[in-house]
């Protein structure tokens, strides 16, 4: 603090934290709480209503969503999915960011992660439309199945909710794949070998030592992959189409119908019920918040 | 005695960079084996051939007889102690000891068995329930030789596993790791650049130099005959005065060098016209009365360059012609120590018999690397 005084003067640092609070509560904190409040007042279709005596904390907002009987279809659907998604992503991430890991030593490491980065430099909407094309009703993996006469009929993967969460996967493995990295990093390779020389097969030197050191990992991997399979809109809209329906399409569509009461009702129920069940599966695997600071 | 384990010819190569170069040992079962050499010098990449992390390039490891090539690690009567342990900190000190015994399968009534017998061996009875990272450093290295010897493996590998530890503990260590090698009857094979640690626990030592055995000999053999300058050298303090053999006759030689003519023993049997190096223990060196009779003794004169008092003994530093490394005198404190004043020219003795005669350092090679 003292240091930083000195190089930019009591004025320079002043505005400097002003500018961070400033940006922390009014870009950051304020539009939530916005938003909460909002979702706790009625729909006043007349502006000239809004602050005046209609315009009571109700939670009106809730009933509706909760009374809902498709609400719950799609969110149980969306949650369902994106656990889906979290497991596969770690099914995929875990053996590669061993492998990555693994190979520091031997120069190949920058060249798999320049491999792993190169497509995200392209943007998501972008990346969403490529999957597009390659899963499409005559698209690159149906005329390639067809060619080698493997199906007679296409397959249909785009508008499903398996196409979607193929597009979840490949969206945000990164997320995955980062934390898992960075915490098996920091692995003694000793501790693989010595367990190794006391006799121990290839699954136990996973099950006892390399998966008990990542926990912290995984656990955050899991739950950033979650929240962004779980929050995703991009992905679900370009891939499922108007069959497979995320539950952020439902908060959308009361955005558009300009009732931002009820979709912020949404929008906070969404958020509640993915944490609850983000503890929820803590409590189950023993994770600690500690653990995943660590 | 039966041999143990045997390295026949054993080559390492990393690419183009031959960092073991055809190592020949054999130990009975039950031996303190150590391999000492200077830093990169090939120690560990011996350790991990014969736990078998890596497979040699070229010639045979074989454990009572059966070829261990192509044997993975986990399959081998081996047990590697690490440098930096490599305890598991997530578990407790019974479940690190006990898990050798967990991936074999053995039940866990008769784990705890093991267990407690291996923490009283190791004088920690009652620790079984603390975290790795509440023990002392001492403890973590019984508990690390517990985890390995819990498995019951034939050769027990202990790579530098002292280093990490300070001086005092070090030393008791010794003597702890020497003492359960004779309780156990297991093949110890130590790891050191430590010389003292070498010669204070082992059986037999290795020299090592840049992927060759200089010598394998007990640690009298290795300190009082070395067969190579480079142990000469690299084993205990030494003199060493270079120059060239004059006359070679029944055992012993003379040469050349700056200081005049020196006679010395003459093991390698060097030949009038060779260079070489003459290596006398600082030990064996004694000052010389002024004009005293010193017989057949050799002597030489030289300014002194520093007095070291260093408790037990006194060290006097003289000026070596020829080369940076002074001569150096060891004496006893007993109590009688002559005063030397800087500067002051000394005449200082050796017997011929406590001198020896040496190829200079990468002469040649292959003296050595016969059990
Ligand atoms: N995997 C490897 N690839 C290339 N060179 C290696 C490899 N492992 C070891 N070396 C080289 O082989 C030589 C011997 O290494 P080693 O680790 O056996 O030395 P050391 O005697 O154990 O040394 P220290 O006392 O420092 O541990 C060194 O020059 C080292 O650089
Ligand atoms: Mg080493």
């Amino acid at each position: 603090m003292s240091e930083a005084i000195r190089r930019f003067g009591a004025g320079g640092v002043a505005a400097i934290l002003a500018g961070v609070a400033f940006w922390a509560i009014m870009l950051i904190a304020g539009p939530m709480l916005l938003m909460v409040d909002l979702a706790f007042r009625p729909y006043l279709p007349n502006p000239a209503d809004v602050g005046g005596p209609l315009d009571v904390h109700t939670v009106s907002n809730f009933a509706k969503v909760f009374l809902d009987d498709l609400n719950w279809r799609v969110f149980v659907k969306t949650i369902y999915a994106s656990i889906t998604v979290t497991i596969i992503s770690l099914l995929i991430g875990y053996p590669l960011s061993y492998i990555l890991v693994r190979s520091t030593k031997s120069g190949w490491v920058g060249i798999l992660m320049i491999g792993l980065l190169i497509p995200f430099w392209v943007n998501e909407i972008l990346r969403t439309f490529a999957w597009q094309l390659l899963l499409a009703r005559y698209g690159f993996i149906n005329t390639t199945l067809t060619a080698m006469g493997l199906i007679d009929e296409p397959i249909q993967f785009t508008n499903t909710d398996f196409g979607v969460q193929v597009g979840l996967i490949y969206a945000y493995i990164l997320f995955m794949i980062f934390p898992l990295y960075s915490t098996m990093e920091s692995l003694d390779p000793n501790q693989v070998d010595a367990a190794r020389d006391l006799g121990a097969p290839f699954w136990r030197i996973h099950w006892d030592i390399v998966i008990p050191h990542t926990k912290p990992g995984i656990a955050s991997g899991c739950i950033v992959t979650f929240m962004l399979a779980a929050g995703s809109y991009v992905v679900p809209e370009l891939l499922g189409g108007t069959r497979a329906i995320w539950f952020t399409k439902l908060i959308y569509l009361q955005f558009e119908a300009i009732n931002w009461n009820l979709a912020s009702a949404y929008g906070f129920t969404l958020v509640v019920l993915c944490l609850l069940f983000i503890l929820l599966m803590m409590a189950v695997f023993r994770v600690s918040l500690k653990d995943i600071a660590r | 005695m039966a041999n143990d384990l045997e390295l026949v010819d054993v080559v390492k190569k990393f690419g183009a960079f031959t960092a073991v170069h055809g190592v020949n040992v054999a130990m009975p079962q039950g031996e303190f084996f150590s391999f000492l050499g200077p830093s990169g010098c090939g120690k560990t990449t011996i350790l991990r051939m014969i736990s078998g992390f890596i497979d040699p390039s070229a010639g045979a490891i074989r454990l009572a007889g059966r070829d261990l090539n192509g044997i993975g690690p986990n399959k081998r009567p081996t047990a590697l102690i690490f440098q930096n342990l490599a305890l598991f900190p997530l578990m407790s000190v019974a479940d690190n000891i006990g898990y050798g015994l967990m991936v074999r399968g053995v039940a866990a009534s008769e784990r705890r068995k093991v267990v407690d017998r291996m923490l009283e061996l190791i004088a920690l009875k009652g620790y079984g329930d603390k975290r790795i990272d509440e023990l002392s450093g001492g403890q973590k290295q019984r508990v690390a030789i517990a985890r390995a010897l819990a498995v019951e493996p034939k050769v027990l590998l202990l790579d530098e596993p002292l280093s990490a530890l300070d001086l005092k503990l070090r030393q008791h260590m010794r003597h702890e790791l020497r003492a359960l090698q004779r309780r156990t009857g297991v093949t110890f094979i130590y790891i050191t650049h430590d010389q003292g640690e070498a010669l204070a626990m082992s059986d037999r030592v290795a020299v090592m130099s840049q992927g060759r055995i200089e010598q394998i000999g007990t640690s009298t053999e290795i300190y009082n005959n070395p067969q190579t300058a480079f142990v000469a050298a690299f084993v205990g303090e030494n003199n060493a005065l270079a120059g060239k053999v004059t006359a070679a006759d029944y055992g012993y030689g003379a040469i050349e060098t700056a200081f005049g003519k020196l006679r010395a023993a003459n093991p390698r049997g060097m030949k009038p016209g060779e260079a070489s190096v003459l290596f006398v223990r600082p030990e064996r060196v004694r000052l010389a009365e002024a004009k005293a009779e010193t017989g057949s003794d050799n002597v030489i004169e030289s300014p002194v360059l520093d007095g070291v008092f260093e408790g037990p003994v006194a060290n006097i530093l003289l000026e070596n012609l020829g080369s940076e490394r002074p001569i150096t005198v060891t004496l006893a404190n007993d109590g009688a120590t002559p005063r030397v004043s800087r500067g002051e020219r000394r005449r200082v003795r050796f017997s011929p018999d406590d001198a020896i005669l040496l190829p200079p350092a990468g002469a040649a090679h292959g003296a050595g690397g016969h059990a």
